[in-house]
């Protein structure tokens, strides 16, 4: 509140929309609580340049911070994952990157059991854990009459956090990394 | 005339608002953050002008949605509007057998109104008009009508509960009280007699004193004209009579059209910039159908003497020609128009701005617009822009980008304008 001597800012590198409404929901509030502002910057239609030219802005202010967040998709293991990152946005801190295992769409996921999802009308839970859903399955699960961005908020409504971190290794790192609950 | 600062409270979205307007303005924000109803204190004054408070009030949707839903504890619903003037225009009035004449550089109009009883009933609360001025007496010398400089010095007129006090004051105090009382015919006791009604605002008053304040205050604020183009119907048959300007949606156009291509030289001028932004258009003609009806005919330069009916034209032509046509044709000194991007091509939209900023800035009339569109943005340039945000609350507030630190560093880094308001950095 009022005039905080540490002004800091953050910026959240997020792929897309439902990267978004993801972060909006869950995470923001955390950021939240160890930055003074936090904002989204949607990368997913940028030119390698203007990504470029956004971290050197980021980079070159004192009180300015990002953390980047990209799909795993069908990359072998994180580290070349970052590495085909760092690739694509030249001058970005490893630290700063953060994969999501395997895409966002697990993330919404491994915060609800089949059991709710059922109760919303999923069809076709597949018998593969959640967390190596990818994009075509996870739309295969949706009732055929709802919308997509309505069964994903009926998701983040009965989100369970401590569930989600149980059932997915990267949030669980981001937690561990970021929001280390001392109490645990 | 130009619209220098806006203030209200308990407004619409608004809990309290002062902003300060330039020649040429570019509203941008969210969907729902209070661009409209921005927009809407302009014509409220005007409604207010034109048809008085009672109809500018229903005009709005009555007084429960004038205020603030959100602070009922508040009764008390506030504008204030300050203009100032460009030109030297001189206003001359003769009282008994002196020629004065002054010379308006700033006026200001202050309403508050007082929501009582079962939240459907109100009354003005105060008011105020101010014009600040400089005086001149006027001497006639063999015909010859020349102006002296008296004194800078400011009229008001002030209405509390009712009442009416009118002050004439001067800096070097030429103009003293004598003065006032053989300017007007009126002294200080007869003038703080003056009742009005609750509902009956000072600038249609005829009855108040100095009725000449109110008939330049009311000329100011008829300056103010909305626009926001509709094409669909001017591609209807149109009567043949109806009004002389363009409607606030431009229902009229082909009526417009017709009074313009009337005459050869206007019609050249529409001509020309017609063709710059729609090379193929020929000619336009309009033709007389039934008794009552016109119709628009356009003429492509595909065919030597095929001519369309307009109800082919296309959406973006007939929002480009109301476009030439507000900014060229008629003289509005304040013109406010909400998404004038309608229908336009992106790679048009430059033009677009180009002609707003001739015409505010060489022709001097105000421009003000609301607006989605990023080319708008990026071409209007950061001075001109103004950002509307809604606050945790639900209030709305308006700022500008320009006076933002992190937007400074943004652009000082290269990135553009538009590229920071599609990723809503400009606040
Ligand atoms: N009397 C009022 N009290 C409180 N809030 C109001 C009142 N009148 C309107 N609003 C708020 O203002 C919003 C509408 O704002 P407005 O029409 O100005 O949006 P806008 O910025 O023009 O959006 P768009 O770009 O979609 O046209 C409503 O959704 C409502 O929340
Ligand atoms: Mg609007």
């Amino acid at each position: 509140m009022g005039e905080s001597l540490e002004y800091s800012l953050l910026f959240l590198f997020l792929e897309g929309d439902d990267d978004e409404r993801f972060f909006e929901q869950i995470l923001l509030e955390r950021f939240q609580e160890l930055y003074t502002e936090v904002k989204i910057w949607k990368y997913a239609k940028k030119t390698d340049i203007q990504r470029k030219r956004f971290i050197d802005i980021v980079n070159n202010e004192d009180n300015w911070n990002y953390l980047c967040f990209r799909d795993f998709d069908s990359n072998t293991c994180i580290t070349s994952k970052k590495e085909s990152i760092i690739s694509k946005f030249d001058r970005i801190v490893i630290e700063n990157i953060f994969v999501v295992v395997e895409e966002i769409e697990s993330w919404y996921l491994a915060g609800v059991d089949n059991d709710f999802l059922r109760s919303i009308g999923a069809t076709n839970l597949m018998d593969c854990p959640s967390i190596y859903i990818t994009k075509e399955k996870f739309n295969h699960i949706i009732p055929k009459e709802m919308p997509r961005i309505q069964f994903m908020r009926k998701i983040l409504q009965s989100y369970d956090i401590d569930l989600a971190l149980t059932n997915n290794k990267s949030l669980k790192y981001l937690f561990d990394t970021l929001f280390s609950i001392e109490d645990g | 005339m130009q619209i220098k600062r806006v203030s209200v409270k308990n407004y619409r979205s608004f809990e309290e608002l002062d902003i300060a307007l330039g020649k040429f303005n570019v509203i941008v924000g969210a969907n729902a953050s209070g661009k409209s109803n921005f927009i809407s204190i302009f014509s409220f004054i005007k409604n207010l002008v034109e048809f008085g408070l009672n109809d500018a009030i229903s005009l709005v949707g009555g007084i429960e949605y004038l205020r603030n839903v959100y602070l009922l504890h508040n009764d008390k619903i506030s504008l204030e509007i300050e203009a100032e003037s460009l030109k030297n225009g001189l206003y001359r009035f003769s009282p008994f057998k002196e020629e004065m004449a002054i010379s308006p550089k700033k006026i200001i109009y202050k309403l508050e109104l007082l929501i009582t009883e079962n939240e459907k009933e109100y009354q003005i609360n105060e008011e105020e008009m101010k014009i600040f001025c400089k005086f001149f007496k006027i001497n006639i010398d063999n015909e010859e009508m020349k102006e002296n400089f008296l004194d800078d010095g400011e009229i008001s007129i002030l209405r509390t509960n009712g009442k009416i006090q009118c002050k004439v004051s001067s800096k070097s105090e030429v103009i003293d009280k004598d003065l006032v009382k053989r300017l007007y015919l009126f002294d200080d006791e007869k003038i703080s007699d003056m009742r009005l009604d609750p509902d009956e605002s000072i600038i249609r008053g005829r009855s108040i004193p100095i009725p000449f304040i109110s008939f330049m205050i009311e000329r100011i604020l008829k300056g103010i004209h909305l626009y926001e183009i509709n094409p669909k119907p001017p591609k209807e048959f149109s009567r043949i009579s109806g009004k002389s300007e363009l409607e606030p949606d431009g229902k009229n156009l082909i009526l417009i059209l017709k009074k313009l291509l009337n005459d050869k030289k206007k019609e050249e001028k529409l001509a020309e910039i017609i063709k710059d932004f729609l090379p193929f258009i020929e000619k336009i003609s309009i033709d007389k159908l039934a008794d009552k009806y016109i119709c628009a005919n356009i003429k492509e330069i595909f065919s030597k003497d095929k001519f369309l009916p307009a109800s082919l034209m296309s959406d973006g032509t007939i929002n480009i020609i109301a476009l030439i046509i507000i900014l060229y044709f008629e003289e509005k000194p304040i013109i406010i128009i909400e998404e004038p991007e309608g229908n336009i091509h992106p790679f048009l939209i430059s033009k677009v701005i180009d002609m707003m900023k001739d015409v505010s800035h060489r022709m001097k009339k105000q421009i003000i617009i609301t607006t989605h569109n990023p080319e708008i943005v990026k071409y209007a340039g950061i001075e001109h822009l103004y950002l509307m945000q809604r606050n945790n609350k639900g209030f709305s507030n308006m700022v500008k980008p320009e006076e933002n630190k992190q937007v400074q560093i943004f652009l000082e880094n290269q990135m553009s304008i538009d590229e920071l308001f599609i990723q809503n950095f400009l606040g």
